[in-house]
């Protein structure tokens, strides 16, 4: 018997997460605070998803609406096709126990009974598997993080990586298809989180699907997606790839003044020569980039996909378009459109950003008449 | 075993010493019931099957002549089942040692042949020890007296002759009072080695058992009334009859009096325990916070988990179950078999007692459960969020008075420190006050219990102030028993004292109630009594007569004033109630006070007494003694008989010998629960330690010693401590009522005085103390121990 089951996905075409509109308020002493503003997340099957922002940012919150340690003031979470703002507390403990494997940062194993216990427990509440096969499973997880030497040692005899380890293992312990990691390697040294990260990137492809919280932005960087989170929003993470120098806050600013803009493929967006005023970032689909040529077909210069940006040479040219953009014959393209004015104001504050696209511009200015030229 | 069972054993054993204190918490409260109900069934069984087996008498008539026409005359009385005659003499045991031993002869030509109050042989024998000429077969609690069987014992009789007899074994007489009681041995002789005593072979006495109602005492009264008369009838002189807790053992209401009050005291104790456990439940369940938040995340349900608790919790008290029963059932069956020795009974083969058993259960599962659900139900409950989040050091400071911090700078920040500990987690500290509270104010009640008992002693000392106390047996007069005694060293005063028969006729139809008069003279300096109402007896007084308790409590509405009827040897007086007293104790029949002047003339023997008091000069044990000896050779040279002589030290020493039992069995009990009240101080301050591990590592980091941490912890305990004795103090005034009039009512059969003293104050203050020191001691050591990296890295 192999030690997952193919994840399946219980919820037919939709996401295996589904975060829709979720507020969620803490009362204060001096108010009610609003940890988490709008939040709108989709997280597919079999995706790695890193969730990175500040300490206060709302991460745990988030991820705590995931795992429904925690309930939306607002707001709908699907997980796996089930409604986990709709459980009650006993119900949603048996549905976590069997959806949902939690690895902690630090680790959270009962000190008082051994590794392999530990590894037990989840199949003894949810009673997953047969008395007889639970051990037999604890020890081939405990050998996949190759510890199964340690299976019958209190945890507390165990270094930091092997207890996450662990930790890992005990998630992995009733075969759920979704596993949530709060900050699994924040609490290790670099090789031992690299070891843990390769864990992980193993897990994905054998189908799991994958969700961590991290401060580390360069681990981030090595799952498929990331979403950013500031004070309680989610900055469009295509905002995020298309400016990553700017701060977390002009990026949230971008997010909240960027205007959604869907254009069926094949529709030409704007064509060269035009006025322009507008800024545009891709988070869905391809455009194209067309120069066209007199007396000869047009020559696509460039195809950007989402997390690209265009729209940015005329911003530093008397803002007249210096190329065609057209959505790509495949796909609807969806993009985020900021008026110049706006991208005035948020590269007057981050100049590094202003020379980071003003580089790019450049830089495509050069492609653009290179293409032009050798065609 | 699954692993969340493994888990709950993890709980049970790897934390030791908290398992150990939980368990010895819930064990206390068990054990007490345990042994309370073990001993009471035990003693009560034993005594009475013993009691019952001998088949007992109800009544005695004592009256001149009897013979045994009159045996079978007051056989044929209507409710009579069996009447046997007694013939009786005494003497008074030769003895190098200081003791007054009496020896009460009873004759019988085979001992085994009695058929009631019959006699059985000694524990591990089959059979009585036969019975020869010039000798005596004695009642077995007289074994300490130290004689061995085929000693030659020398007695004197009452002419001053001696004689030597030879113990020929001993027997066991359950339905008599125990030599330790009374100090006198009762021996059977044969009809002829009566006669060569100086006694006779006539009956002196009728043991009588009623035919139905045995243990009901108006029944039997006017049954062994019905007899006295039919034996008046027939021309013989009653003296007395003696009716005595009829159908049990002498010490049957004691026993039930002494199991009841300790049976409250244990159930207070369980209570006390239920606290406690509260309170180790709390903070168990604190700690494992995390861990349940931790279970709950990996999909343990809200009933899983609690149940998890519930097994845990029953485990602690399974395991203390499973402890105390043997333990109370063995400290029953030693602690019975003593007592069955003191009380005179033998001990039957100790059965285990289901019903005990069941309360133990009860009382050490269904207790700590019903103490536990709450706690429990509170943290199961925790969300996973609230669990794993990390808190930090604690909170829940409120902004402080600045008068108060200003007030507080002439303490040590330190001491603040532990005075501000001590009160951060107030239903902690609640819990941990009241049952030291409680614990206190029973120990102090207890206490003052003991120390009421010495009043009621002094009380009834005033009854008895003579140091020495010489009975006649007959009337002698008294200027001439009073010279001889007077010329006697040591000898301050002498008064002449009469006792008297009587019988009090309530209304014509129904058989009188026998009474005794007292008649000192209307000038003694000899009596103190405690006058409820009216006056004590004055100078030219004549039928005025003054009433007891014991009397009211026969006929309650006699009142100052009312007019008395009573039957002296055939001839109806009257007599005026001007007071009444009050004596505590069993006194039977009830004595009347009169004035000796009015009486010895009323009975044609004026100028002669029946008892003459002694006050010596020095007042203590030897002077009393010295001078009971000499005044005796005094007598005996002038062929004067003495009786017996009763000093005052022996007197207050045999009370205090009964009182002080029960007030150990009591001391016994509050110092369980001053253990429980320790266990609840040292739990509470282990958890405090515990709760605070993280505060001790920033003490730590900032420069706090050994010394500092332990002070800390240390002073905290003593102020809970000191506070819970101030509390106490208060507490223990009604509860000293309670006891009193508890214990009054079932030992004494009247509410006994309360006497608040300070010792118990004191001795609980210096328990306290040292308690305190003690149950802090050990947290206060672990806290000491903690090291930063501990306290502040733990996760």
């Amino acid at each position: 018997m192999s030690l997952f089951s193919k994840p399946k996905n219980d919820n037919g075409d939709h996401a295996m997460i589904h975060l829709r509109d979720v507020h969620k308020y803490y009362k204060t002493a001096i108010g009610d605070y609003h940890a988490l503003n709008s939040i709108d997340l989709e997280i597919e099957a079999g995706e790695f998803v890193s969730i990175i922002g500040k300490s206060g940012s709302g991460k745990s919150t988030l991820l705590n609406m995931i795992t429904g340690i925690d309930r939306p003031t607002s707001g709908e979470v699907f997980v796996n096709g089930t409604g986990v703002h709709t459980m009650g507390e006993n119900k949603m403990a048996r549905w976590r126990g069997k959806n949902l494997g939690i690895v902690f940062q630090f680790f959270q194993l009962l000190p008082t009974i051994s590794v392999i216990e530990n590894i037990m427990l989840p199949m003894d509440f949810c009673r997953t598997y047969p008395m007889r096969q639970r051990e037999k499973r604890a020890l081939e997880l405990l050998e996949m993080v190759e510890l199964a030497d340690h299976a019958y040692k209190l945890p507390t005899a165990l270094s930091g990586g092997q207890q996450q380890r662990i930790a890992i293992a005990r998630a992995l312990a009733n075969d759920p298809p979704v596993i949530i990691a709060d900050e699994p390697t924040g609490n290790l040294d670099s090789k031992t989180a690299e070891s843990v990260f390769a864990l992980f990137n193993d897990l994905v492809a054998k189908g799991k699907t994958i969700i961590i919280v991290t401060h580390d932005s360069g681990l981030a960087k090595r799952t498929h997606r990331t979403a950013l989170i500031a004070d309680g929003e989610i900055v469009n993470e295509y905002v995020a790839r298309a400016m990553p120098t700017l701060t977390q806050d002009q990026m949230l600013w971008a997010t909240r003044n960027a205007k959604e803009q869907t254009f069926e493929a094949g529709t030409m967006i704007f064509t060269e020569g035009s006025s322009a005023d507008t800024f545009y970032i891709v988070s869905r689909g391809t455009v194209d980039v067309v120069l066209p040529r007199p007396g000869q077909s047009d020559v696509i210069a460039l195809q950007l996909g989402p997390g690209k940006f265009f729209g940015e040479m005329a911003y530093f040219h008397d803002r007249r378009r210096r190329a065609s953009i057209r959505a790509s014959e495949h796909s609807t393209v969806e993009v985020l459109a900021l008026s110049y004015d706006q991208l005035t104001e948020l590269l007057d504050q981050s100049e590094v950003t202003r020379e980071a696209l003003q580089q790019i511009a450049a830089k495509n200015e050069l492609v653009n008449a290179q293409k032009r030229g050798t065609s | 075993m699954s692993s969340r069972w493994k888990k709950v054993w993890a709980d049970f054993w790897g934390n030791k010493s908290r398992t150990i204190l939980t368990v010895l918490t819930i064990m206390v409260g068990t054990f007490a019931i345990g042994f309370n109900n073990n001993l009471s069934a035990y003693m009560l069984e034993s005594m009475d099957s013993d009691y019952q087996s001998a088949s007992p008498s109800e009544a005695e008539v004592y009256a001149y002549p009897l013979n045994d026409d009159m045996v079978k005359l007051a056989r044929e009385v209507p409710g009579v089942d069996a009447v046997e005659g007694l013939s009786m003499s005494g003497a008074k045991l030769v003895r190098s040692d200081e003791q007054p031993i009496q020896i009460q002869f009873i004759a019988t030509d085979n001992p085994s042949q009695l058929t009631l109050n019959r006699v059985k042989p000694v524990t591990g024998e089959t059979s009585l020890p036969p019975l020869g000429e010039h000798e005596i077969l004695v009642d077995a609690s007289a074994i300490p007296a130290g004689y061995k069987v085929g000693d030659i014992i020398t007695v004197e009789l009452s002419n001053g002759k001696q004689r030597q007899l030879k113990l020929a074994g001993y027997m066991h007489a359950v339905t008599g009072f125990p030599f330790s009681f009374t100090q006198t041995m009762y021996a059977f002789v044969t009809p002829k080695t009566m006669e060569w005593l100086g006694g006779s072979s006539d009956y002196s006495g009728l043991s009588i058992s009623v035919a139905e109602n045995q243990t009901d005492a108006k029944h039997v009264t006017e049954v062994a009334q019905a007899v006295s008369d039919r034996l008046k009838r027939a021309g013989a002189e009653v003296y007395y009859v003696s009716v005595y807790q009829p159908g049990h053992h002498f010490a049957w209401n004691i026993t039930q009096g002494i199991f009841f009050v300790l049976n409250v005291l244990g159930y207070m104790i369980v209570f006390l325990s239920g606290f406690l456990i509260i309170n180790t439940v709390t903070a168990l369940m604190t700690q494992q916070t995390r861990q349940i938040g931790i279970m709950k995340a990996v999909g343990g349900g809200t009933g899983q988990i609690f149940g998890m608790y519930v097994v845990l919790i029953l485990g602690f008290g399974l395991a203390a179950f499973l402890i105390a029963i043997p333990l109370a059932n063995s400290a029953a069956e030693s602690f019975g078999g003593g007592m069955a020795t003191y009380l005179n009974f033998a001990p039957m083969p100790y059965p285990g007692y289901p019903s005990a058993i069941i309360q133990q259960a009860i009382v050490s599962m269904l207790v700590p459960l019903l103490a536990a659900i709450w706690p429990i139900y509170n943290s199961v409950r925790v969300t996973v969020r609230e669990a794993v989040s990390d808190y930090g050091i604690g909170g829940n400071a409120k902004p402080k008075d600045k008068a108060v911090s200003r007030a507080a700078l002439w303490i040590s920040r330190p001491m603040r420190l532990s005075l501000r500990n001590a009160f951060r987690r107030k239903l902690r500290l609640s819990l941990t006050l009241v049952t030291l509270v409680l614990a206190g104010a029973i120990f102090i009640g207890v206490y003052n219990l003991w120390a009421s008992f010495d009043q009621t002693i002094k009380d009834i000392q005033g009854y008895f102030l003579a140091d020495v106390n010489i009975s006649f047996g007959r009337y002698y007069r008294y200027e001439e028993v009073a010279s001889i005694a007077e010329k006697v060293p040591g000898v301050q005063s002498v008064e002449g004292w009469t006792e008297y028969p009587g019988t009090l006729i309530r209304d014509e139809e129904t058989a009188g109630t026998q009474i005794m008069f007292m008649a000192p003279p209307s000038t003694s300096t000899l009596i103190d009594p405690v006058i409820t109402s009216g006056r004590w007896l004055e100078t030219g007084d004549e039928n005025a007569i003054v009433i007891g308790n014991h009397l009211l409590n026969v006929f309650p509405d006699l009142k100052v004033g009312d007019w008395l009827t009573i039957d002296i040897d055939g001839r109806k007086t009257q007599w005026q109630i001007v007071g009444t007293y009050t004596i505590t104790g069993n006194v039977s029949p009830p004595l009347l006070y009169v004035n000796y002047e009015y009486l010895s003339k009323l009975v044609g023997r004026p100028g002669q007494v029946y008892s003459l008091r002694v006050l010596t000069t020095g007042h203590d044990a030897v002077t009393q003694k010295n001078v009971r000896d000499q005044i005796q050779k005094l007598y005996e040279a002038n062929g004067i008989q003495f009786g017996s002589a009763q000093l005052g030290a022996d007197f207050i020493r045999d009370q205090k010998a009964q009182t002080d039992i029960l007030v150990y069995f009591m001391l016994a009990m509050a110092t369980m629960i001053a253990v429980v009240g320790g266990l609840g101080l040292m739990g509470t301050m282990s958890i405090n330690v515990l709760e605070r591990t993280r505060e001790i590592g920033v003490m730590r980091a900032i420069g706090a010693s050994n010394g500092d941490i332990q002070s800390i912890v240390i002073v905290e305990g003593m102020v809970v401590g000191l506070i819970s004795w101030a509390v106490s103090i208060v507490l223990s005034l009604p509860i000293t009522n309670i006891l009193c009039y508890g214990v009054g009512m079932a030992l004494l059969t009247s509410p006994m005085q309360a006497v608040y003293g300070l010792s118990g104050i004191f001795a609980w203050l210096t328990f306290t103390l040292a308690l305190a020191a003690i149950a802090s001691a050990w947290p206060a050591r672990r806290a000491s121990r903690l090291t930063v990296r501990d306290t502040l890295a733990y996760e």
